[in-house]
């Protein structure tokens, strides 16, 4: 009875729009979405060198990543936290328990996604769109980006998988983040945290959202898959 | 090579080797192009011609070669449209056949006015301007042999190497193609085509044999 009375409550929060939801969503969101901005453009960069280089210790780089992509969200925070905390190395960085080290730290747990998955979307070009670039006159960056514009469903489908993981990790977030009201609390962090001092309804609005969230970008996913089939 | 220019020489390469997996597919003494020659590369399946057509476009490298220069340039020019070479079938970009002609125009950093008209006119030329809209890797093969020889008159680089660009071609089509050897001949460019057809007023007549390229004027 009491999980029906806090659901109806959830979605009552939800639905006038509650103000403090509404941040910790926002704080998820803008956390994300900079993580995979900060991530993206070495990760692509990455999977463009490893797709189209040869050069001694590929394949266990590539093992390497491959590993990365099942590592621990609360290592990658731990390690973080280490480096970040005021006698780490980046300690003159000042980012223990903000949402830049939040961002940084799931920039670093989504690079091995982005580029494994971007990697397997290159791997599946053709070796004369590089050829037909250069031969038009691009330069190696032009024709790496062509390429990259060429592979782009898939890209897509890399940075979606990416903003899953992101949004839903509490390991590293809650490590490097602290949960601190209106500044770092963001969705994993409060369901994890506040649930348990009898925010019921809350928690439950916040899971509602970040199943949704994860669904959307799911569906996105499989809609980018069958628009690639189809090219 | 300080004196190629005078000489209008495009292309010269000596000494061309390479080989694939211990086989060797090339061993060229000498070749040269001048600007406004026209070449036909002949031999029989899997002589060689994509093989050398691509090391002479910059886009694979020999094994070693004593001299390979291109306009007196000793390293190969890139990012500029000084060659370009046509793929046996050609690759068309995943987009629009207008954005696909203006793709070089657009690395050659032609304005937008100039840029459109350009591709207009060769898409014209080419026969695909009903086509100007449509995705380019979804055409007909021969639909798409013509919009990549749209793509490459609309650049008209200085030497163009073109790989059996009959193929494919209806009789409509041939004829274009063969149109387009003469007309950027005109403008000082020089042409190297690989085909079985023997063209009639070619300048020099290469054929591969046993990996070495026997010449005639
Ligand atoms: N990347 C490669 N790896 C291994 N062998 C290759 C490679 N490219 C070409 N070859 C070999 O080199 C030889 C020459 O190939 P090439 O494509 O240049 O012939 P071609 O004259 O263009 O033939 P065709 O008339 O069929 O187009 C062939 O025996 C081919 O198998
Ligand atoms: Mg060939």
């Amino acid at each position: 009875m009491e999980a029906a009375t806090a659901t109806a409550q959830a979605l009552r929060l939800l639905f006038s729009g509650d103000e403090e939801l509404l941040e910790i969503i926002g704080v998820s969101l803008s956390v994300s979405l900079s993580a995979l901005a900060l991530a993206a453009p070495p990760a692509l960069f990455a999977a463009y060198f490893l797709a189209c280089r040869n050069f001694a210790g590929r394949r266990a780089l590539l093992a390497v990543l491959q590993s990365l992509l099942s590592f621990p969200t609360v290592a990658v925070g731990l390690i973080l936290y280490l480096l970040l905390s005021r006698r780490g190395v980046l300690g003159a960085w000042e980012l223990l328990f903000t949402p830049a080290a939040m961002a940084l730290g799931q920039a670093v747990i989504v690079f091995p996604i982005l580029t494994v998955f971007a990697l397997a979307a290159l791997q599946k070009n053709d070796s004369r769109a590089r050829e037909t670039a250069l031969t038009l006159g691009a330069g190696s960056f032009r024709a790496a980006l062509t390429e990259i514009g060429e592979a782009r469903f898939g890209v897509i489908a890399a940075l979606l998988t990416g903003f899953g993981r992101a949004v839903s990790e509490v390991g590293c977030a809650l490590m490097v983040g602290g949960n601190i009201a209106h500044y770092t609390r963001n969705i994993t962090t409060a369901i994890a945290l506040e649930t348990g001092k009898g925010k019921f309804a809350e928690g439950i609005a916040l899971g509602i959202v970040l199943v949704a969230l994860a669904l959307a970008a799911s569906a996105l996913l499989s809609l980018a898959q069958g628009a690639g089939r189809r090219e | 090579m300080n004196n190629c220019g005078e000489n209008n020489i495009l292309l010269f390469a000596e000494g061309l080797k390479k080989s694939f997996a211990g086989k060797t597919v090339l061993d060229i003494g000498e070749l040269t192009v001048r600007g406004g020659e026209s070449v036909v590369l002949s031999g029989e399946n899997g002589s060689g011609k994509t093989t050398l057509l691509k090391i002479l476009a910059g886009l694979l490298r020999p094994d070693s070669a004593r001299a390979l220069a291109f306009a007196g340039c000793e390293r190969y020019p890139r990012g500029a449209p000084h060659s370009s070479y046509l793929h046996q079938s050609p690759y068309l970009f995943s987009a629009s056949v207008r954005a696909n002609v203006e793709y070089g125009l657009r690395r050659a950093g032609l304005p937008g006015e100039k840029r459109k008209q350009k591709a207009e006119d060769a898409m014209r030329w080419a026969g695909v301007l009903h086509l100007a809209s449509a995705r380019a890797d979804r055409l007909s093969g021969g639909e798409q042999r013509r919009a990549a020889l749209a793509r490459i008159r609309a650049l008209s680089p200085r030497l163009c190497l073109l790989d059996e660009p009959l193929a494919h071609l209806d009789e409509e089509g041939i004829k274009r193609a063969e149109e387009l050897i003469p007309q950027l001949r005109k403008g000082g460019c020089a042409v190297v085509t690989a085909t079985h057809k023997p063209f009639a007023d070619a300048t020099q007549q290469w054929r591969l044999q046993n990996g070495k390229l026997i010449c005639e004027q």
